[in-house]
């Protein structure tokens, strides 16, 4: 059993490390965004572990940018104002794709903003004939909201993501992502009709990160139909 | 450190605060006091109502830790991501053929542009070091994983935030 002592140990260990000076002064934007590309990777992980192909293509740029650029803010998936990166996914007879911070069309004709999104691939293919229109929520089967840890993370952000998947279809996969801890979210999202949780999703918390990559294995496979 | 061998939580936490205002992070520690002052939530929020008490010793302290174990993070999802997507870089630029101003409304396309290359910045350079502290030798992931371990392990209790 680890003891207070050990505890101060490890946080001066920590707060000692060369890198700590930059990485405690990060802003919050740069920590939300940081938190969406991982879950994003994770994703593409996820399908390539369930034996399917994903490449990561620039829109303007083609296959496997060396750099990857994604939106500083909510955008259009058709948008060729910079090289945006999405993934480009085949896993049996389905071709999808992940985007990053993309706004849709609901149901009800309003723009929602989804953090990590799984769309269709000719749907998408369409959309980026023409750069002005917003996708249509009925080819969008997944999506995640992803939140970096703060104050604010409780049931109010997991009511709005459950508005904004009520307004979005019948989607396969939702999931409310967090790298940290809410108990009143975990409860508010148990119920089966709700959106999957992962909070304390982190690369340091290996067992989190296990459990999230063998559910989108489990259910992209489901989906796809591979046994 | 008044109790060297033994140090309670408050102690640990006037530590933490301390090392975080040596290092400048005085964002990080406004968020922690600020965290802390809104208590803890004692009952489920209902529509009229929503009770709270202030946070206890070891409440604060793992309120403090979380936002430094998550920040810590940051770096290593990064790593994570360009491992995965086999990539030298990621970087954010903000949609110019959006009307709105997401990240800092008021700002000319070209400042958009700056502060998003200063935000990549601030990931991608070695940082400032300090010559008045050691600075430890191991592996960051392995110090982190240490340290998320032993709070696992100590079972400190993250409060619901009011």
């Amino acid at each position: 059993m680890a003891s207070l002592s050990d505890l101060r140990n490890a946080v001066e260990s920590a707060l000692s490390l060369s890198t700590a000076d930059a990485t405690l002064q990060l802003n919050s934007n740069t920590r939300e965004r940081a938190f969406e590309a991982y879950v994003f990777s994770l994703l593409v992980q996820a399908v390539r572990q369930a034996g399917g192909n994903a490449t990561t293509v620039g829109i303007r740029t083609g296959q496997n940018p060396s750099i990857v650029v994604f939106r500083g803010g909510p955008g259009r998936l058709g948008s060729q104002s910079q090289d945006f990166a999405y993934a480009r996914c085949s896993l049996g007879n389905k071709e999808f794709e992940f985007h990053v911070d993309v706004q849709y069309e609901g149901s009800s004709g309003a723009i929602h903003e989804v953090d990590v999104s799984l769309y269709d691939h000719r749907t998408a293919d369409r959309v980026r004939q023409n750069q002005n229109e917003f996708a249509k929520s009925s080819k969008l089967y997944g999506a995640l909201e992803c939140k970096f840890y703060d104050s604010t993370l409780g049931t109010v952000l997991g009511r709005t993501f459950v508005g904004l998947v009520a307004d979005c279809g019948q989607m396969r996969m939702t999931a409310f992502c967090s790298n940290g801890p809410s108990q009143s979210l975990a409860k508010y999202l148990q119920p089966q009709n709700r959106p999957d949780h992962f909070l304390r999703l982190s690369p340091l918390r290996a067992s989190v990160e296990q459990r999230f990559l063998a559910h989108f294995q489990h259910e992209l496979r489901k989906w796809t139909g591979v046994g | 450190m008044p109790n060297g061998e033994h140090p309670t939580s408050e102690e640990i936490f006037n530590l933490v605060i301390d090392r975080l205002a040596e290092l400048k992070a005085t964002t990080m520690i406004q968020e922690i006091n600020n965290t802390i002052a809104r208590g803890v939530s004692t009952k489920e929020e209902s529509k009229s109502s929503q009770l709270f008490r202030p946070m206890n010793s070891e409440e604060r302290l793992s309120i403090a830790l979380e936002f430094i174990v998550s920040a810590f993070g940051v770096p290593l999802m990064l790593d994570r991501s360009k491992e995965i997507l086999q990539c030298s870089e990621l970087t954010w630029i903000i949609d110019s053929n959006e009307q709105q101003d997401v990240i800092d409304s008021g700002l000319s396309k070209s400042d958009k542009q700056r502060s998003i290359h200063i935000k990549r910045t601030e990931l991608d350079e070695p940082p400032v070091v300090s010559d008045s502290k050691p600075l430890s030798e191991e592996n960051p992931e392995k110090v982190l994983s240490k340290l998320v371990s032993i709070i696992d392990d100590l079972q400190l209790q993250i409060p619901e935030v009011a």
